[in-house]
């Protein structure tokens, strides 16, 4: 399972200009830009002979960037060179206290 | 605003094909399991949101919301919601999709996948008995 975390790691350390991520939440202080990313609950999609064969992964991405929206990094094409299906995407409210807007992305790996 | 999704009828071709097959109103059958389906979608999301909250106050749990049976042509869907009108939705936003200081605490879409990989196809089997159609 941690096969997945490490999956979306590297595809997340491959988007240039660099973007620091972290599991979520990201601990410490904010960034102004920022990734952070989370498994979903996954569930297995085949069994054979009473064995798991296959399981889908269904991870959460989420920017988050002060200031708006605009001129985000490029991390569908990040996670889709990495195996992932884009599915739902959907604009979080804008945290009030720190300025961040939030962008959350669904993948989907199988 | 209200934190929503959908859930439409997919991935039973092979039933939907033997119905029509049988001359069976379709479109009755779908609307049927999707009204069956409802009030299952809206106890598995009451249960996530017991499970994933931090105190329990049943509160986000009572603004959960089924519309009633949707149409757009061939495309059949209910409409699930929480955090309705009267209240801001923020709370149930933030455990489904986190925010900068939490993480996501889904209950929406673990409750759509369960519907879809364990519910469903139940309920399509049984609609099959009941039509005398296999299953």
């Amino acid at each position: 399972m941690s096969i997945i975390f490490e999956r979306v790691e590297s595809a997340l350390a491959t988007i240039i200009p660099t973007v620091p991520f972290a599991l979520a939440p990201y601990k410490g202080t904010l960034p102004d830009l920022y990734i952070v990313h989370q498994l979903l609950p996954s569930s297995a999609q085949q069994h054979a002979d009473g064995a798991e064969t296959e399981r889908s992964y269904l991870v959460q991405v989420s920017v988050w960037k002060k200031g708006g929206l605009a001129a985000l990094p490029d991390v569908d094409s990040a996670m889709i060179a990495a195996g992932f299906q884009k599915s739902d995407e959907r604009q979080l409210p804008q945290d009030i206290e720190t300025g961040h807007y939030g962008l959350a992305i669904d993948y989907l790996y199988l | 605003m209200a934190t929503r999704g959908s859930f439409e009828i997919k991935g039973l071709d092979a039933y939907l094909e033997d119905l029509v097959n049988a001359g069976i109103d379709v479109d009755q059958v779908v609307a049927d399991v999707l009204t069956e389906a409802a009030p299952i979608a809206e106890s598995t999301l009451n249960e996530n949101l017991e499970r994933v909250a931090e105190t329990w106050t049943g509160g986000t749990a009572a603004t959960i919301a089924t519309s009633a049976v949707q149409h757009d042509g061939n495309y059949h869907y209910i409409e699930l919601s929480v955090g309705g009108a009267g209240t801001t939705g923020e709370g149930a936003r933030a455990l489904e999709y986190g925010n900068t200081r939490q993480s996501a605490k889904p209950f929406l879409r673990p409750a759509f996948a369960k519907l879809r990989h364990n519910k469903l196809k139940a309920m399509m089997k049984e609609i099959m008995q009941k039509f005398g159609l296999p299953t």
